[in-house]
């Protein structure tokens, strides 16, 4: 972490960009694509697989340009560490709490497809406390 | 070889070098807070999501999809156009790199004007944020959620987008200006990062957003 | 009183030689108003927060004052129930936010940062003076708020309430968003001065521990501010626009908050608590003459602290329904964070053994600091029990545990390290006798107040309650009483402090004879630019093997 080399990036040219950057699209026409196919619960892992893709390919090869070796490497895959955790220990509690506890409440979270349960706009079995002013 | 802009050697610096890296370090530290702030509406989603999931997807279904993958492509050649832009200003060419930001600054407006008419046609249509939902064709507890979710993240994706898109114009004008040189192109080359991480947050927002599978 | 061994050193070693008052350092150079409100100098920029600090400090203790007064008796009237909800309120809001998190890492750690890395100044002086002004504005919108009535939902904003309120909260949401602003503009600036402009030759593992405490606070600040950010953005939009995530009627989830909002403010506690071991990793070398015992022991803890202080904020949602599967996890998870505090507890203690102390007041300051991380440390560890916090959430004894570390330890720390390094910032000497009655009588104040909180919280009075049985009066009289003496001890700690700007002694350089680097190279107070050539620093901070030259101090001239 003492002098940089600003020279070390200069290996990544235009041809090397235009590829990626090939991929990148193909890989968002692909999400695209795959959409339409019925994929039932694979559907999210894979669309988000397919976006880390991109993220990954947009930080290594478009972000790269502008980074060499050090600390600057770690800062956002740092970031997306805790993110994660955020969301993994909310989700543990969301997933594994005490029905009534949930936003849902005693409803069932699985309606049927298409179904919107009899009554108004709020549609909840529970009533919820009124919104002041 | 031109002498270095006077913005290149600042005091307390012992070297141009150390400053660059300075600088880039900071934008690299910078964008994963910035990742942070976009994190609490990522784990909303994530809850809302298990909570409603019919609901959720329901909702997906009126996204407009086309216009996602038309949104995210411009965004992604954005972004190829402004690390090409890097390339020159490294090199020097300085209307090549003023030439190649301004493109993806019309990129960028282009992505807003367009995503703003998404926007406006969600909001005739009733599926409006919060307590102001009436969208009659899905009236599902949690569907309001979606769109509020929805709004929220994708306005503060915009907010960011215009951020972006101001910090590149200023680099333009500094390029413009002849400030920046072969050896000093650390303004094009923070903000083009800056403008990379708008895309990678929007790499996220088009499958969880625009690529629900229908039920 | 004894003398002290700094005073023998004084008589007996050649090393130590009379004070002198440089001609031009950073306080004179350039006087004008504009040169210190536009200045890029961090020396006056430290200044200027600690100032600002200290005023809110004395703001959020009036309040703390005014709640004592009422809780004197079970059914008074001193103040209405709301009022008393808003004073709760608005003290917590200005402690944290407008006086812990800035006190110790911008104001002392902005004012020492460069000078303990060899540096001219921080990495991005500009954004610094930029951090400072935010911080400025975000206070203003603050005490907008708290003039415009305040907020009435307690300094964590839980929803639904904090979205339907009908008092101002608007303002003091948007207040604490500016001030985050300020602090992750500082966390940044630090991080990269660190990375960047360490002197040449001056490697991570021989910085001084003061300098590792403000960057695992940088990393946490970093991480943890902009969850809070959008956060309490998002309240205030659900507030005051209906467009929100929180609304159960409309299928939202009130917990949902109380997770983003603690993933902030539990790692917020160690942005008050780890500048303040900082401080007091430098106190205990600089009062024992010894360099710290286990260095690297104290650099895995700051850094594990600040790492694993993110894994454990559900311990504050045990009774919020958050599930049962969860609350396990986050109760063990925040075990963890207990280990690493033992460690460093044990190391200052091992430092001080066969060192030759001085009991100057940091040092009687860091006695307490000692005693009382140990006990509010213990009784977090207890409250991180599941099975034995649902008795004890939302009563005193939570209040008296978060009391004993946030003032306990933090506000200990802060007040041992100003008087520490009050020579190397004003160039003046403190006097020391006021000075060591107040740091007693502060931590005698202390105990008296806090600890019949434990009594009262575990015999199950609940906390934000303007009224209680009159079961449990006594206690809160003898709470409130020690409350006085602890406001007693600080005023006279205060006054000392600002008296002896005028009429302190001269300290010279270094008048502690202090191994720590930043009174190596610089004046004190230091020149404007901190070094005139790359400083020589010894091998390791705080080296004592061979005595660091020391200045004595000498009587002001009339």
């Amino acid at each position: 972490m003492t002098e940089s080399d600003q020279h070390s990036g200069r290996h990544v040219g235009p041809l090397t960009l235009l590829v990626v950057w090939l991929v990148l699209v193909g890989d968002a026409a692909a999400n695209f694509g795959l959409f339409h196919v019925k994929l039932g619960s694979l559907q999210l892992p894979v669309a988000l697989g397919l976006a880390t893709l991109n993220f990954v390919l947009l930080l290594w090869f478009f972000m790269h340009l502008a980074e060499v070796r050090g600390t600057r490497r770690f800062a956002l895959p740092v970031g997306v560490l805790y993110l994660l955790l955020l969301l993994a220990l909310t989700l543990l509690d969301v997933t594994t709490r005490f029905p009534p506890a949930r936003p849902n409440g005693l409803a069932s979270s699985q309606p049927e497809a298409g179904a919107s349960p009899a009554g108004s706009e709020t549609n909840r079995t529970e009533p919820g406390p009124s919104r002041a002013p | 070889m031109p002498p270095l802009p006077k913005a290149a050697i600042q005091e307390q610096f012992g070297t141009p070098a150390r400053q660059k890296e300075a600088a880039t370090l900071a934008m690299w530290v910078f964008l994963g807070t910035e990742l942070l702030i976009f994190s609490g509406l990522f784990v909303a989603y994530g809850e809302y999501r298990y909570t409603f999931p019919v609901a959720f997807q329901m909702a997906g279904s009126y996204a407009e999809h086309g216009l996602g993958l038309v949104l995210t492509i411009l965004l992604l050649t954005s972004s190829f156009l402004a690390t090409l832009s890097v390339l020159a200003a490294r090199q020097g060419k300085r209307l090549a790199t003023v030439g190649l930001i301004g493109l993806t600054v019309a990129l960028g407006t282009l992505f807003m004007v367009l995503h703003l008419a998404e926007w406006w046609h969600h909001a005739r249509e009733g599926a409006l944020p919060g307590r102001y939902y009436h969208f009659d064709k899905l009236t599902l507890p949690g569907a309001s959620l979606f769109f509020t979710l929805f709004y929220l993240t994708t306005g503060l994706h915009m907010l960011h987008v215009t951020i972006g898109l101001a910090l590149l114009s200023w680099s333009a004008l500094q390029a413009l200006l002849g400030r920046i040189t072969a050896e000093y192109t650390t303004p094009v080359e923070v903000t083009v990062l800056y403008w990379h991480f708008v895309d990678v947050i929007w790499t996220f927002i088009f499958p969880l957003y625009y690529l629900l599978a229908r039920p | 009183m004894r003398p002290s061994p700094l005073d023998e050193e004084a008589r007996a070693r050649p090393n130590v030689e009379l004070a002198r008052w440089p001609d031009v350092h950073y306080l004179n150079h350039e006087t004008s108003v504009r040169s210190w409100l536009f200045t890029h100098d961090h020396k006056r920029i430290g200044v200027m927060y600690l100032a600002t600090v200290g005023v809110f400090f004395i703001l959020g203790g009036i309040y703390a004052l005014l709640i004592r007064i009422q809780l004197l008796s079970p059914e008074s009237r001193f103040v209405s129930p709301l009022a008393y909800n808003r004073l709760f309120t608005l003290h917590g809001v200005t402690m944290v936010w407008l006086f812990m998190i800035p006190a110790i890492p911008s104001g002392l750690g902005n004012f020492l940062y460069p000078l303990m890395i060899g540096a001219k100044d921080v990495a991005m002086p500009r954004l610094n003076l930029l951090s400072l002004w935010i911080f400025w504005a975000g206070a203003l919108l603050t005490v907008i708020g708290m003039l415009w009535g305040g907020a009435d939902t307690g300094w964590t904003f839980y929803t639904p309430y904090s979205t339907t309120t009908s008092t101002a909260i608007v303002p003091v949401l948007l207040g604490v968003f500016v001030i985050g602003l300020s602090t992750i503009a500082t966390g940044l600036n630090f991080v990269v001065t660190v990375h960047t402009m360490r002197t040449p030759g001056l490697g991570w593992m021989r910085l001084p521990l003061f300098l590792w405490a403000i960057y695992g606070t940088a990393l946490i600040q970093l991480l943890a501010t902009p969850v809070l950010g959008l956060t309490v953005l998002l309240v205030s939009i659900e507030h005051f626009a209906g467009i929100g995530i929180f609304d159960p009627a409309l299928g939202g989830d009130p917990i949902l908050f109380q997770h983003l909002f603690w993933f902030y403010s539990h790692p917020a506690v160690y942005i008050m608590v780890l500048p303040a071991m900082g401080v007091i990793s430098e106190v205990v070398c600089a009062f024992s003459r010894k360099n710290v015992a286990g260095y690297r022991l104290i650099v895995i803890s700051t850094v594990g602290i600040a790492g694993v202080g993110f894994f454990t904020w559900g311990h504050h949602m045990f009774t919020s329904g958050q599930s049962i599967p969860a609350s396990g996890a986050f109760g063990i998870l925040s075990m963890f964070v207990g280990i690493f505090t033992a460690i460093k507890v044990f190391t200052w203690t091992y430092t001080m053994y066969r060192g030759a102390i001085s009991l100057r007041a940091p040092m009687i300051y860091l006695f307490g600091f000692l005693f009382l991380l140990v006990f509010g440390g213990m009784t977090g560890i207890a409250l991180a029990t599941t099975s034995l916090d649902l008795h004890w959430q939302d009563t005193y004894f939570v209040v008296a545990h978060f009391h004993y570390i946030m003032v306990g330890s933090v506000m200990l720390a802060f007040l041992a390290g100003l008087h520490y390094w009050w020579p190397k910032l004003f160039g003046k000497t403190y006097f020391e006798r006021p000075a060591t009655s107040a740091a007693a009588v502060v931590g005698f104040g202390f105990i008296a107040t806090f600890t019949p909180q434990f009594y009262l919280g575990n015999m199950g009075m609940p906390r934000r309650y303007a009224f209680y049985p009159p079961e449990f009066q006594w206690l809160n009289v003898a709470s409130t009483g020690g409350a006085t003496i602890l406001a007693i001890g600080i005023l006279i700690a205060t006054v000392n402090l600002l008296v002896s700007l005028r009429y302190g002694a001269i300290a010279g350089d270094n008048p502690w004879g202090s191994g720590g680097f930043e009174w190596m190279g610089t004046t004190s107070p230091p020149a404007p630019h901190n070094f005139t050539a790359p400083p020589q620093f010894p091998a390791q901070p705080h080296d004592y093997s061979v005595a660091p030259r020391r200045t004595l101090p000498r009587a002001s001239p009339p």
